[in-house]
């Protein structure tokens, strides 16, 4: 079984306790328009050009058998008609090309994963799958984990709660030992505005695993300017975590340089928020977390 | 300078050398050519030559007389060589301190006797009229104030976790951490502490003046009656004669008597190896930007006129030259960019049995000569034991002085004053203590304190201060801290046992940075800012493999992190799996705390790799870290651990062209063909040629590493230390003729990494991606990548390096560790022992880089190298994979230990507990994954910008230089700018 990684970072340390690997998973069932990793988001490979590395020397051109690089056009491929077929990659002296996506079967991933052992065992760390959405790959996830398992590597995973509840229940989480679970915007219709997709399917999710199950869980919640990040929207979360009993959340702060990622891979953006947050909004954003005695995590 | 500038300087120099024979005649510098009092008369000759021999020119003394004219001189002491004509008309009126930039880089070299040169050095000083500036003498002073070292300190804002339980072997420590101790608890530590940041250090010519009495009045070559001088026995006079007539020293404050030289902070000259090298610095030594030391202006008289005159032909490096013949391996030395002799300095750099003398007393050793003297058979091993006992004499001589010298000071106390009065309290006891050790066996904590360090500074009269280790303190203090603890059921009076254990290690610590070593402005240069390192080894396991981390332990480290000073070098022994993981995490606290100290052993790897050399697996099990993290089997085992440092890049420059180093423009290796592809059809083809120039020069370095030993058996035996090793007593033999139990030579090989980046792009570029040819590669070389090399570099960029963790990355170093293993092991030292390979390298990485072109790495001309086994900057942007690369190195192929340095930065966002929980994990995953040995630099490159900017708020910086730290405002420019550029990894 193979599937698409977009990239494994080693030596992690901001994505679950210790140092951990992180593996970005190819393919999201959402479609944010902010989405801070956009060349996951297709489930196909894809093929990205870096601009600042081009030097114009036009090779890559003249060795284009479909004639989808041209020069003028401001992502420089014509993704219609190209059909990766990697000359482009392969020809350019300044490796201005890259694919985006490389499939790993189930054994060379795990290998990778378990060469780092070590550093997991020293520091409480292990491996954390993200994406993407890594819960799209569940049959592949279900092989890796039960062989990553039986080496007692510590999973955690980085979900958008968009997945079958019994696939996900059966294949997936008995081998989880923490889960990231991403909550974005608390009204259905502003969610599907921003996310292509409604929120039911994601909150019945959540409440099923705070309700039954034991599993370390974690929400997290992205702070988008003019989209997650209206008072409205926290507000609303806040009285959902109540309701819940949950007294502790992850905020995570927007960083606008996923632009220039669009841009490489092509993509057209409808959301272009090019500012980090100001110590001002995180001051407000935390204060209004405290006062209802939530905690987070300091940003 | 064109043709007639050229002519016109040399006539001047004509000139100016003419002129010195009036300049000699004034009555004050006549003596120091001519000087009826002592009678040193000063005869030379000198030849100033070009290269071609198209220039020569002869300067004479004789008897008072000196006489300069062109030509050719029979026999001159020293032959002077410039580049070329230019080259001489630019340096000669050159300052001794320029000068030496010309001898570095070989524009200009010399053949024969050095000393002459140095003299000449400085008699050229002393004819432009230089006059030692700033002299405030005759004591110490303080360079800095007090307050402004105090100031400074608080910059250091300490983090300290307290564990509050037992672990390990500790019995009594409550909370092994210690953590709610600091310096304030410590008036007196916190004093000294300031004090010694303070004081400028100061020349001492005592043992050097008594040293040459000595030998006027009895004899060198042959004794008194004429007969030739038994070196054991000449040298154990003498020995005698400096400890016997030392100035006896109890320095204020100090729980402690004893100074390893009459000044407060002192450098002591050793003229028998190293000291006439300073020769052409006496007058500018206490003003020269790094480093400075006082000098006495009738102290600089005293070297120059009484003591260097006399030890121009008698000391090891000019012994060993006439001896040998000029050998070619000296030659290769004396060009400074091959490798680095210490013999010529010292051989020290050991581990003496203190826990004999602790046990046994000297007086007992003393005893077991006399019997072994009247049992012996031959006239050779007879003087071997007198000298034994002579020695002895003088230490114990040099004891009942100190106590004495105690007592004299307590009664020109007031006893009716409080403070005084107490002081009286410490001096009798000071006093009785001396009368009691070293002779004796110790009883009592300070007893022991006392009697290492007695012994420490005798050693020193005999021996020169380059890395004497002390041990296993930890091991040496605990039976004694036990039997004291044992002694009372009282909870306060254990706190006061405590308190004052904490009180002898900083005394101890203080008094061990009494002395630094003599370091001419070359040294400045190649390995700016060491100490004596005078090491200090914690924890591990014991003779039996039990758990050796104790109480003492503990004190030692928290003793160390509140003074924060660069002597002790700390070296932490930590056997995984034996050891406690809460052990490692206060290690790692300490280096947070200290920036770069300790520095930390893999103790079951190095155990390993002891016994694959043959020691016993007790003795591997004893083993001590020396000078900077070498390890010697404490108290038997003489293993010069630094006998040479081997640059890994000269062979490579030398296989780039045909045999000749560029620097040195002739050919000093074989001839292996120019680089191209008909020459070297295959990658295999040239890194052959390579190994051929590396074979050849560690050939070269054995020679003349075994060439020094035997001159040091007759310039420089060791009597006195010998007394405290296994071996020599039994064998009838001094430690320098082979008789220590274990008898290896230990080896650096410097730069490893860029000779292994180099060959990588090579065979990537030039093989198998076929991007480059030879002599694309050689212009841009030559070129120093300056003109159109950017595409070159952005190729080299990308062929991945070593310590990436790429497949591939890693074969040629594994393959070069083997080779030089294999060819070192396969010749013997000159007392029969085996050379022993590590891969550290001091500050030589910087000295080295300094001489060095550009190489096929993209590294530039005269930058830096890598330090001690450490991947180059770049080689990845993640901690984790250099780990996995250096961890996974053969440990069995580098027994003389190696060094591995990590710049490490602390998140901001992180707790105390968080770091130090990620940065045990990276130590402790390094360990499991094989690694040998880790040294921390916790500090930001900003802070490090920020202390060059304001040094004076940083007099405190302790950095890890590869091996050794060093006090960051003390490195010289390039090597504070290595640091900083070293890959700093951010925790997150």
């Amino acid at each position: 079984m193979k599937t698409l990684i977009v990239d494994i970072r080693r030596n992690a340390l901001d994505d679950g306790p210790g140092i951990r690997t992180l593996i970005f998973f190819k393919g999201c069932p959402l479609s944010c328009v902010w989405c801070q990793n956009p060349e996951t988001k297709k489930a196909d490979q894809e093929l990205s050009f870096t601009k600042e590395d081009c030097s114009e020397c036009t090779i890559c051109m003249s060795h284009c058998k479909k004639g989808a690089i041209n020069f003028s056009n401001q992502y420089r491929i014509d993704r219609d008609i190209c059909d990766l077929c990697g000359k482009c990659i392969e020809v350019c002296p300044n490796q201005a090309y890259k694919y985006v996506g490389k499939e790993y079967d189930i054994k060379e991933l795990a290998e990778l994963i378990l060469r780092d052992k070590v550093f997991y065992d020293n520091t409480g760390g292990g491996v954390t799958l993200s994406g993407g959405e890594p819960t799209f790959h569940m049959e592949y996830l279900n092989a890796l984990l039960k062989e990553l398992k039986t080496y007692g590597i510590h999973i955690c995973i980085e979900t958008s709660g968009y997945y079958n509840n019994e696939k996900f229940i059966e294949l997936v989480l008995p081998f989880l030992d923490l889960i990231y679970f991403d909550l974005k915007i608390y009204d259905s219709n502003i969610h599907e505005k921003y996310c292509k997709v409604p929120n039911q399917l994601i909150l019945s999710n959540f409440e099923y695993l705070i309700k039954n199950e034991s599993i370390e869980l974690l929400p997290r919640i992205p702070l988008i300017p003019e989209i997650t990040l209206k008072e409205e929207n926290l507000r609303s979360w806040i009285q959902y975590f109540k309701s819940l009993n949950i007294d502790k959340v992850w905020l995570l702060p927007y960083n606008p340089l996923w632009l220039s990622k669009s841009e490489k891979i092509g993509l057209e953006t409808e959301y272009n928020y090019s500012e980090w947050l100001t110590i001002d909004t995180k001051r407000k954003i935390k204060s209004l977390f405290r006062e209802n005695n939530i905690k987070i995590n300091d940003f | 300078m064109n043709e007639a500038e050229i002519n016109e300087s040399l006539e001047k120099f004509k000139e100016t050398l003419g002129l010195l024979d009036i300049v000699f005649t004034r009555r004050r510098l006549r003596k120091e050519i001519y000087n009826e009092k002592t009678g040193f008369i000063f005869n030379a000759k000198y030849q100033f030559t070009t290269r071609d021999g198209g220039f020569n020119l002869k300067l004479i003394f004789d008897n008072g007389k000196i006489t300069a004219e062109e030509g050719i001189v029979d026999d001159p002491n020293i032959k002077i060589i410039y580049k070329d004509k230019a080259t001489l008309a630019e340096t000669w009126d050159k300052s001794a301190d320029e000068t030496l930039e010309y001898l570095l880089d070989n524009s200009m070299s010399f053949e024969g006797n050095m000393a002459y040169l140095t003299k000449f050095s400085y008699l050229t000083t002393l004819a432009t009229g230089a006059k030692i500036k700033g002299y405030k003498g005759p004591e110490n002073r303080l360079i800095h104030s007090i307050e402004e070292i105090e100031k400074g300190e608080e910059n250091r804002k300490l983090k300290s976790d307290a564990l509050n339980r037992k672990i390990d072997n500790v019995h009594y420590l409550k909370d092994p951490y210690l953590a709610n101790y600091s310096i304030n608890d410590f008036p007196r530590l916190k004093y000294l502490k300031s004090r010694r940041r303070a004081l400028k250090p100061a020349i001492c010519v005592e043992r050097a003046k008594l040293l040459t009495e000595y030998h006027l009045e009895n004899g060198y070559e042959t004794d008194k009656s004429g007969n030739p001088f038994d070196p054991e026995l000449r040298n154990a006079g003498a020995v005698n004669y400096i400890m016997s007539n030392k100035k006896p020293i109890i320095h204020g404050q100090f729980l402690i008597a004893g100074s390893t030289t009459s000044k407060e902070v002192g450098i002591p000259i050793y003229p028998e190896l190293i000291g006439t090298a300073a020769w052409p610095e006496l007058q500018s030594l206490g003003v020269r930007e790094l480093n400075p030391n006082d000098i006495a202006p009738k102290d600089a008289d005293i070297l120059s006129q009484e003591v260097f005159p006399y030890w121009m032909e008698r000391n090891v490096r000019e012994h060993c030259r006439v001896n040998k013949h000029n050998p070619k391996s000296l030659w290769i030395e004396e060009r400074w960019v091959f490798y680095f002799m210490m013999k010529n300095n010292a051989i020290s750099h050991t581990v003496p049995g203190f826990p004999k003398i602790l046990n046994e007393g000297l007086e007992s050793i003393r005893n077991k000569a006399v019997k072994m003297e009247s049992e012996a058979t031959s006239d050779e091993k007879k003087n071997f034991y007198k000298a034994i006992q002579t020695a002895i004499n003088g230490a114990l001589a040099y004891a009942n002085h100190l106590s004495e010298e105690a007592l004299r000071i307590a009664e020109s106390l007031d006893s009716n004053d409080p403070e005084q009065a107490l002081r009286i309290d410490e001096l009798k006891e000071i006093s009785r203590i001396c009368a009691k050790v070293p002779a004796k066996p110790a009883e009592t904590l300070q007893e022991a304190v006392q009697s290492i360090w007695t012994c420490f500074t005798c050693i020193h009269c005999e021996n020169p201060n380059s890395a004497m280790s002390i041990g296993r303190l930890d091991q040496m203090l605990q039976p004694y801290f036990l039997s004291e603890m044992e002694k009372t059921s009282n909870d306060e009076e254990k706190e006061k046992i405590i308190n004052k254990s904490i009180e002898l290690v900083g005394n101890l610590i203080l008094r061990i940075n009494d002395h630094d070593p003599l370091i001419p402005s070359i040294g400045n240069k190649l390995f700016g800012g060491s100490s004596s390192d005078d090491t200090v080894t914690i924890g591990g396991v014991d003779r039996n493999g039990n758990n050796a981390v104790n109480d003492m332990t503990f004190i030692i480290l928290k003793t160390n992190e509140m003074l924060c000073f660069q002597d002790p070098n700390m070296n932490a022994r930590y056997y995984s799996g034996i050891n406690s993981k809460e052990y490692l995490r206060r290690l790692t606290e300490v280096n947070i705390n200290m920036v770069s100290s300790p520095s930390i052993h893999n103790d079951k790897a190095m155990i390993e790799a002891l016994v694959n050399e043959g020691f016993a697996l007790e003795d591997a099990r004893d083993w001590a870290a020396t000078g900077c993290v070498e390890p010697t089997v404490v108290g038997k085992h003489f293993g010069h651990t630094n006998a040479m440092l081997l640059n890994m890049v000269a062979p490579l420059e030398m296989a780039l062209n045909n045999g000749i180093h560029p620097l040195i423009g002739v050919q000093v290796g074989p001839e292996t063909g120019f680089p191209d592809l008909d020459n070297f059809p295959k990658f295999e083809d040239f890194y052959s040629a390579y190994k051929t120039q590396l074979k050849y020069l560690i050939d070269q370095s054995i020679e003349i590493n075994n060439y020094l030993g035997e001159s040091h058996q007759y310039i420089k035996p060791t009597p006195f230390l010998s007394a405290f090793y296994d071996g020599p007593l039994e064998k009838g033999k001094d430690l320098v003729q082979g008789g220590a139990v274990y008898n290896t030579s230990g080896v650096a090989l410097v730069s490893l990494t860029d000779a292994v980046d180099s060959l990588l792009v090579i065979k990537d570029l030039i093989y198998n991606k076929k991007e480059i040819n030879y002599s694309t590669l050689l212009y841009a070389l030559k070129d120093n990548f300056e003109n159109g090399s950017a595409e070159l570099l952005n190729k080299i960029q990308k062929v991945p390096k070593f310590g990436s963790d790429e497949p591939g990355t890693k074969d040629i170093a594994d393959d070069l560790l083997d080779y030089c293993y294999d060819l070192y092991k396969s010749e013997k030292n000159y007392r029969g022992g085996t050379y022993l390979v590590g891969y550290w390298s001091i500050s030589y990485h910087v000295g080295y880089g300094m001489l060095t072109g550009a190489l096929p790495s993209g590294r530039k001309k005269g930058k830096a190298l890598t330090p001690g086994l450490t991947p180059a900057p770049g080689s990845s942007d993640l901690l984790l994979q250099n780990i996995r690369t250096i961890a996974s190195l053969d440990h069995l192929k580098m027994p003389n230990n190696a060094s591995y340095n990590v710049k490490l930065v602390p998140h901001p966002g992180d707790s105390h507990g968080e770091t130090l929980d990620l940065f045990t994990g990276y130590v402790q995953s390094f360990i499991d994954l094989g690694g040998m040995q880790w040294q921390f630099n916790i500090v930001t490159s900003d802070m490090l910008r920020d202390a060059m900017v304001h040094p004076e708020n940083y007099h405190w910086l302790l950095v890890r230089i590869s091996g050794y730290n060093a006090y960051f405002t003390k490195i010289n420019k390039n090597m504070q700018i290595e640091l900083i550029e070293r890959t700093e990894f951010n925790a997150r």
